[in-house]
């Protein structure tokens, strides 16, 4: 009973944590901007906590967060939400499969999961509607995008990997 | 690993994955009207971010605060706490002066256009995924705003509503391709139309395309809008000429304007809700489903055809 309970505290701080991330995320001149662009604090939030859930959990996480960043984004909706329910899953799956659980995974997972959702954003908004500008997208907003997103990384790593350590089953 | 292609929550990630396509399909088939989980989240988050909006505002105004104060204080440490109530003074001050600022340009612009009504509205959250930088604002079909509104700012024209909600409204800004404002340079008369383009967004600029090759314009000049098209009203100030250049695929010319407006950081917003000749052009082109379709592009002789 009281691990149940500490289980649905963590779901419940994980949801916090998301919604919280996303109005710093979207809240207009909060954060700084580095070479014209702003992190995507929710798919690095989102990653994170993939790491510490397992494959179905982090999922659901993901779903989470893309719905909101669906919501607040002008792309079309429902995007975000199957682009980090993949990666997220992924990257639950690769933690527990493959895999150490610790802060150069956690990097590596960032970043790929980053590159592969943003080079997919590229693709479908970008490349197939043949924008005169579409390598320019690539490497002057999302480069520096990734650049700067990843950067917060270790920070959602260590402060979900708290949440994980002290809202666990096991103790 | 291999098991996991096979597992349930593999199937279970397919479904979901189907799910959310159908949602999207349907989303971008009903494009300018929020679709149902938007409309239901933005019921729950608009108000929430427009509490975090204030805070960031108030965060700002208290670094400002803070600043003085810390330069005060190495000059004259007798005077910190008088120094203290005297910024905050100042900010409250400020805060009045450029409200007082805001609220006479809107008076002068009222006055130059007496069919213009107009309804504040507040910055409530950008989108970072978005180079052009569009927003949202704190009012929607509730208070009487409809789609394809002209967003303005005291300084010029910032955008329009490209998706509307009950409490909250989508704004498209210049700075975006989406944009297709018909515009005239006001010492020459020249006509363009202004929309965006990505790598003048980054630098919080726009562009000016068609423009005929024997054109006039130059650095410099004001550009506002033409009012052709019945989306945005006549002569709302745009911005200014930074420079003209050739473009690339036909042998007109484009100029880079840099909008009056600051419209990457806008906190209050002005919606035109009506205006004498509002939707004259595009009326029938929105359908009912509310699916957005801009007024497709006309040469100058087609528009004067129009008008």
């Amino acid at each position: 009973m009281k691990i149940l309970s500490r289980v649905r505290l963590k779901w419940v701080a994980y949801a916090l944590e998301l919604l919280l991330v996303c109005i710093v995320q979207y809240t207009p001149n909060l954060l700084p901007t580095f070479l014209g662009v702003k992190p995507l604090l929710l798919s690095v939030f989102a990653i994170s906590i993939a790491m510490f859930e397992g494959e179905t959990s982090a999922m659901w996480f993901g779903c989470a967060a893309g719905i909101l960043m669906d919501v607040m984004s002008t792309s079309v909706f429902g995007f975000n939400t199957i682009m980090l329910m993949v990666v997220c899953y992924f990257c639950g799956a690769l933690v527990i499969f493959l895999m150490r659980n610790n802060i150069v995974s956690a990097m590596v997972l960032g970043v790929c999961g980053l590159i592969v959702i943003e080079v997919m954003r590229w693709l479908f908004f970008y490349v197939l509607w043949g924008d005169a500008k579409m390598w320019y997208y690539l490497y002057a907003v999302m480069l520096p995008q990734v650049v700067y997103s990843a950067v917060i990384m270790p920070i959602a790593f260590y402060f979900n990997r708290s949440i994980a350590a002290h809202l666990s089953e096991e103790e | 690993m291999r098991d996991l292609l096979k597992s349930r929550s593999f199937k279970m990630l397919l479904i979901a994955v189907f799910v959310v396509l159908a949602i999207m399909l349907y989303s971008a088939s009903t494009s300018g009207q929020q679709n149902f989980i938007t409309a239901v989240t933005s019921f729950l988050t608009a108000p929430v971010q427009k509490i975090s909006a204030l805070l960031s505002g108030n965060i700002n105004d208290f670094g400002d605060s803070f600043t003085d104060i810390e330069t005060i204080k190495a000059e004259n440490d007798l005077l910190k706490m008088k120094a203290r109530e005297l910024t905050a003074q100042v900010v409250d001050y400020e805060e009045l002066k450029q409200d007082n600022a805001r609220l006479r340009s809107l008076l002068e612009l009222k006055e130059e256009n007496k069919d213009f009504q107009f309804l504040d509205a507040a910055v409530i959250s950008r989108d970072t995924t978005d180079t052009y930088g569009s927003f949202v604002i704190d009012r929607g079909s509730m208070h009487g705003v409809s789609l394809l509104d002209p967003v303005i700012t005291e300084d010029g024209l910032v955008g329009f509503v490209s998706q509307l909600g009950p409490i909250s409204s989508r704004v498209t800004t210049i700075l975006s391709p989406a944009t297709d404002v018909g515009a005239i340079d006001r010492r020459t008369l020249d006509g363009g139309v202004l929309g965006g383009d990505l790598e003048l967004a980054k630098n919080g600029r726009t562009k000016l395309g068609y423009l005929q090759r024997d054109c006039d314009v130059t650095a410099g000049d004001i550009i506002v809008t033409s009012g052709l098209g019945g989306i945005y009203p006549k002569n709302l100030i745009i911005g200014e000429v930074a420079e003209i250049k050739a473009e690339a695929q036909d042998i007109s010319l484009y100029a880079i304007i840099t909008p009056s407006a600051n419209v990457t950081e806008c906190t209050d917003v002005f919606v035109i809700t009506y205006f004498d000749g509002q939707g004259a052009v595009v009326e029938g082109e929105l359908a009912e489903d509310g699916t957005l379709t801009l007024p497709s592009l006309t040469s100058d002789s087609d528009a004067e055809q129009t008008e």
